[in-house]
């Protein structure tokens, strides 16, 4: 048992000794980067990996960054952006296809019911509207203020 | 829908010149909801301002402005740059360039950051509050684009009300979900740029769909696609949603069949 907790704690010295490593050789200028990717995040999954190949006089190291996963109804997407003489020369959008895309589940029948009516806030089902007006200035004489104010 | 009585406590931010709705439905609505929808609410804004200080193309310093004369700081740097941008490219792909993150030659992906903004602000602040036993559901609407989620062991749905583009203060469809987006598009909406690829038959098309992303897209295209090009596309991309055309009857496709709408009584 205590053999166990000496290798994690071993282990996660290691990491960290790694990573500030890789902090010194890839981010000294870029803190704001490790801030952003440190943080939790629900949307995107952890996958960001930077590769570079060699220095350069420029700002950024040469080489070949890939951003963060972004999970949309078409698969995961990402950046992948080329640095070459420290200057970004490329920018890829890559993409992997769920195989299950054609199959999306909406969780629920996704049929609406049909029928033209003025709602009565107080007594109504509807909680949210959905419409193209959009403005914050006629948001006053809205159905969906009517609605907030009902509770 | 059950005889229990749900309450909907809520409040509205305004952002972007654009009017949030943070509605949670709850049996319970004691302090502790109330302060939890205080706190998600205040987050949400300060978010929204941050997202729209950096996406928008009007500031001299924000991201897109940024990228627009070159600077490689947003692209490199920027987590929520990278995802917007690989979003909005692959968009332009999958709907064949109706939907365009460019504008007069540059970068503006201004047509997609509001269903992003939503969508992230949803996940990040408001869902952690379906943790607590009394919040029976949670949405997000901003200016008709709408998130939403329930706790998965409540038989609460949400009622979406689909507005009447002829008559604001009616409805013309009510969809009761659980979980997933509707966006609504229409004629006038504006920070949209789209091109109108035929004569306009098309009124209003609302989206529903799991990412209100995707919802948000296909309902702009399908106001600048045309009424044939995109009932192709319905059928291609399975989508779910209401059409109205020019003679405003609502043409109903679910999971990219197309059908005609019927009237019934609730």
């Amino acid at each position: 048992m205590i053999k166990k907790i000496a290798g994690m704690a071993l282990s996660f010295g290691v990491a960290i000794a790694m990573a500030i490593d890789g902090y010194i050789v890839f981010f000294k200028n870029q803190q704001t980067n490790t801030a952003v990717s440190s943080d939790s995040k629900t949307t995107t999954k952890k996958t960001s990996k930077k590769v570079a190949t060699e220095t350069s006089s420029g700002k950024y190291k040469d080489g070949s960054y890939t951003g963060s996963a972004t999970s949309t109804r078409w698969g995961d997407v990402q950046v992948q952006i080329t640095v070459s003489g420290g200057k970004l020369t490329n920018i890829n959008v890559l993409s992997s296809p769920d195989s299950e895309q054609k199959s999306i589940q909406i969780n629920q029948q996704a049929i609406p019911t049909y029928k033209t009516e003025a709602i009565k806030a107080q007594n109504s089902n509807i909680q949210q509207i959905s419409g193209a007006t959009e403005t914050y200035k006629g948001f006053t004489g809205s159905l969906q203020n009517a609605l907030n104010q009902a509770e | 829908m059950n005889n229990e009585k749900y309450y909907f406590p809520n409040h509205v931010i305004n952002q972007m010149n654009i009017p949030f709705t943070v509605k949670l439905a709850t049996r319970f609505p004691d302090d502790i909801v109330m302060e939890q929808l205080k706190v998600a609410t205040e987050n949400i804004d300060e978010a929204l301002h941050q997202i729209d200080l950096d996406f928008s193309p009007f500031r001299y310093d924000s991201l897109v402005s940024k990228y627009q004369r070159g600077e490689e700081g947003p692209m490199m740097d920027s987590e929520n740059f990278q995802s917007v941008y690989a979003q909005s490219i692959l968009a332009e792909q999958m709907t064949d360039s109706i939907f365009t993150p460019y504008f007069a030659g540059r970068y503006d992906p201004t047509g997609l950051v509001k269903g992003w903004a939503i969508e992230k602000t949803f996940d990040e602040f408001l869902k952690p509050l379906l943790k607590d036993t009394k919040i029976e559901g949670i949405s997000l609407n901003g200016g008709g684009d709408i998130k939403l989620a329930t706790r998965q062991d409540s038989d609460f749905r949400w009622g979406i009300g689909i507005e009447n583009p002829d008559d604001l203060q009616e409805i013309i469809a009510t969809y009761y979900l659980k979980n997933g987006a509707v966006a609504t598009s229409g004629n006038s909406k504006r920070g949209e740029h789209i091109i109108r690829m035929n004569q306009n038959q098309v009124e209003q098309v609302t989206v529903v769909s799991n990412s209100l992303v995707d919802a948000d897209i296909w309902a702009t295209v399908g106001i600048s696609a045309g009424i044939n090009k995109f009932s192709q596309m319905i059928n291609e991309n399975y989508l779910s949603g209401i059409l109205i055309d020019k003679n405003h009857e609502p043409l109903n496709f679910s999971e990219g069949l197309i059908a005609n709408a019927q009237e019934t009584s609730l």
